[in-house]
């Protein structure tokens, strides 16, 4: 629970964090992040702020002359952010391979000229090849170099080391704020989870404790309502969690890379840094972008249904995200053989939440109706 | 209409080697385990390990110029997959899930799947589709993406799981690698490949002997057939044929007044239809940078090393500024008056940086650019009077400059 006031703050931080975040942060050098397969600590030891771009909300207009009609809505709308001249205090933008359209952004974005860096680099796709840990490993030692050449500040072990303990503390304290999701509204859960995206991880450490501090002898307020799992992207706004709510439903867990896919999965604080950085890049829950043989995606989604004793899974699927869309397929193939239903909507730049509201409705009584 | 295609000799020809693939495949395997795999995949090491290779988008292709594609993808989409997604995947799932309905019964069940991300990311998704559907041992060869240079880390890399290719087809088929056999495949390989740049190279001459959609339809070999010494036969027929029209001053349209440069995969069920508009204007494609992604040699030096370093920097593997110098020196080379760009909906990769290419190349040439929507397979994303009206726009244009 959080007091009023600072939630609206909050709120306001996270829904316009570009404009201002330069004055919030005097000092700060902000470095633009996509995906959360980039290596924050790295960033984060060569002295930068780590700042990840998002839709988030506001219209798409110039992109089009820089993007076809069949391009996803978070690349438009970031790219809308960078054309704007929104982004042009940051110091640069790091994109890490994983669709196609990640791949072709970057260039994109590097050809359109923009006032800051853009650094790509490509780790692996499939992440259990063959002597995959030497190249990844061996990519993360060269985006060391380039950062540093960037920012004049040596990435020493002993930096990343200091950085890789702050990010395995913001994902220890993510993982129980989503644990204790019952003790906070959905809305407010989203924008908690959001802001370590936006803000210093420093600050947001501060933020998540204080948060957790106020949970303390709260049980949690659960409505008791139909338990569900949200698979996606990135969740922009939390008007599909709230809607949720708002109907007596609970989301109880998700597959998503504004949730759990950034949070999973801590840094070996023993190993040698970059080898560690290599092997959480390998083991952590798998982008659809990604291959892995042993197919963890289904596994994964079955085991936290089943954990979280979910009764439904929500499928939000930004219309041409190519890599959730072939994974619907098997995930879905594996929920019906495993009798749990799902619901699918599709998203774009913008969501009407009339008929959203309407559908979810439908799914939830379904769910309620089925366990009497 | 008066008739504008000038058939080639060769067609029979063409026709025979592409049906005998097909029938092989299906017919005469004499025991040889059958391979799925995707263009990009080096398909020299299969077949020295005596694998039959049978490519999914080659098929998707022929069901987009036959017409067939639009009820496969829809019968893929039936079992799930967005309507957004690649047509040739879709045209291949949709056959595979309903074999009755897909042209020669879809392809025959495979032995084993060889893919390489070289191409696009689809390939990697459609595939694991593929091996989950049939519970067929899958390898997918992880080329990094080139943003900048090709790394030593990035050949190490690819290096190192060809080797596990081997291992991989050893296991999945009891076949060892022949590497004497190797040598021969991959020299073979190297012939087909030159004779097919040779055979573009001639499209330099005014006017060009060859149009876009014969380099379209006599591609297939280049990429099913590389290897073999049939490949090698046709390209030596098709070469002397070409060379014949260049002497005898043959164009492949009736007149040659606009030389155009085509960027992407074809439309292939308005294939002879849409570049016709254009012949309509006088205007031919005498070059394009898809066909000209199978006209890279494999290296020579170590075999393994350079299978690698070809399959890991080939075009789409590579920035969009590397892809603009290829246009530029292309629109130089082949002395282009115009471009044309299907931004296709089935193919992010070639397509979503488009618009930045057009920008960069016509600042850097003077040369205009046309950019038309469209799909390669999917024949529901054609919009004909919207496609003829701005190619007219476009053709006003470039006759008026």
């Amino acid at each position: 629970m959080i007091e009023a006031v600072a939630f609206e703050q909050l709120m306001d931080f996270v829904k316009n964090a570009y404009g201002d975040w330069e004055t919030r942060h005097p000092g700060r050098r902000a470095f633009g992040y996509l995906c959360t397969y980039a290596p924050l600590e790295v960033l984060h030891a060569a002295g930068f702020t780590p700042l990840r771009l998002m839709q988030l909300s506001g219209p798409v207009a110039l992109a089009n002359a820089h993007l076809p009609s069949f391009a996803c809505a978070p690349a438009r709308a970031v790219t809308e952010r960078m054309l704007s001249g929104e982004l042009d205090w940051i110091t640069g933008v790091l994109f890490t391979h994983t669709c196609d359209t990640m791949q072709c952004l970057a260039d994109i974005w590097r050809m359109a000229g923009p006032g800051f860096q853009v650094i790509p680099f490509s780790l692996p796709t499939v992440l259990s090849a063959a002597n995959v840990k030497s190249y990844a490993v061996a990519e993360l030692q060269r985006l060391a170099a380039l950062l540093e050449a960037e920012s004049g500040v040596a990435v020493t072990d002993d930096a990343l080391r200091t950085s890789i303990r702050l990010y395995n503390e913001q994902r220890r304290l993510l993982s129980a704020l989503h644990e204790r999701r019952g003790c906070f509204a959905e809305e407010q859960l989203w924008a908690l989870t959001m802001a370590g995206m936006l803000m210093p991880v420093e600050e947001h450490i501060t933020l998540l404790q204080s948060s957790l501090l106020s949970t303390e002898g709260n049980p949690g307020a659960e409505n008791g309502g139909a338990g569900l799992v949200l698979v996606g992207a990135v969740l922009d706004d939390p008007i599909v969690p709230s809607l949720i709510e708002d109907l007596g439903g609970r989301v109880v867990g998700d597959d998503l890379c504004t949730g759990s896919r950034y949070y999973d999965t801590l840094v070996d604080e023993t190993r040698e840094p970059v080898v560690a950085l290599a092997e959480r890049y390998l083991k952590r829950v798998a982008c659809p972008a990604k291959h892995n043989a042993a197919n963890g995606r289904a596994r994964r989604l079955r085991s936290l249904v089943r954990t979280t004793g979910a009764r439904g899974v929500v499928f939000l699927l930004p219309k041409f995200c190519d890599p959730h869309a072939f994974d619907y397929v098997p995930l879905t193939k594996a929920l019906d053989e495993d009798r749990v239903p799902h619901l699918l909507i599709e998203t774009d730049v913008t969501t009407p939440t009339g008929q959203l509201r309407t559908r979810l409705q439908a799914f939830i009584e379904v769910l309620e109706n089925a366990h009497g | 209409m008066a008739k504008r295609y000038k058939k080639l000799k060769t067609a029979a020809e063409l026709q025979r080697l592409m049906e005998g693939h097909y029938r092989q495949a299906r017919f005469l395997r004499l025991g040889r385990p059958l391979a799925w795999v995707a263009s990009g995949a080096p398909v020299e090491l299969l077949r020295a390990m005596g694998v039959l290779p049978v490519y999914p988008e080659n098929y998707g292709a022929l069901c987009g110029a036959r017409r067939e594609a639009v009820h496969l993808c829809q019968t893929a989409e039936a079992q799930g997959y967005s309507a957004d997604l690649c047509s040739y995947a879709r045209s291949s799932l949709g056959s595979m899930f309903d074999h009755k309905g897909a042209p020669m019964h879809g392809l025959p069940k495979p032995d084993l799947l060889v893919c390489c991300n070289n191409i696009c990311g689809t390939v990697v998704q459609w595939f694991e589709a593929v091996a989950q559907h049939y519970g067929t041992p899958l390898f997918i060869l992880d080329t990094p993406f080139i943003y900048d240079h090709y790394e030593q880390q990035m050949q190490t890399y690819v290096q190192e799981q060809l080797e596990d290719l081997i291992r991989f087809v050893e296991k999945a088929t009891g076949r060892r690698l022949d590497w004497k056999r190797l040598e021969e495949v991959v020299k073979l390989s190297n012939q087909t490949v030159s004779l097919w740049g040779e055979i573009r190279a001639l499209c330099k001459a005014r006017p060009s002997p060859l149009n876009a959609p014969d380099l379209f339809v006599n591609m297939a070999p280049i990429v099913v057939l590389r290897g073999t010494p049939g490949a090698v036969r046709f390209y030596q027929h098709l070469k002397a044929e070409v060379e014949e029209r260049v002497k005898d001053g043959v164009g492949a349209i009736p007149q040659e007044r606009h030389r155009l440069l085509w960027d992407n995969i074809a439309i292939w069920h308005h294939l002879y239809r849409f570049y016709n508009y254009f012949v309509n204007y006088d205007a031919c494609f005498v070059v394009d940078t898809y066909t000209g992604g199978w006209a890279h040699q494999v290296p020579v030096g170590g075999l393994l090393e350079g299978l690698a370093s070809a399959y890991a920097t080939i075009f789409l593997n590579q920035s969009l500024s590397y892809r603009t110098e290829l246009v530029v020196d292309l629109i130089s080379e082949y002395d282009v008056g115009g471009f044309v760009m299907h931004n296709n909906r089935s193919c992010k990769p070639y397509s979503l940086g488009q618009y930045a290419i057009r920008r960069a190349a016509t600042e850097r040439t003077g040369v205009p650019g046309l950019i038309i929507e469209s799909d390669m397979c999917d024949s529901r994303a054609f919009a004909t009077e919207a496609v003829r009206t701005r190619i007219q726009a476009f053709m006003e244009t470039l006759a008026a400059g």
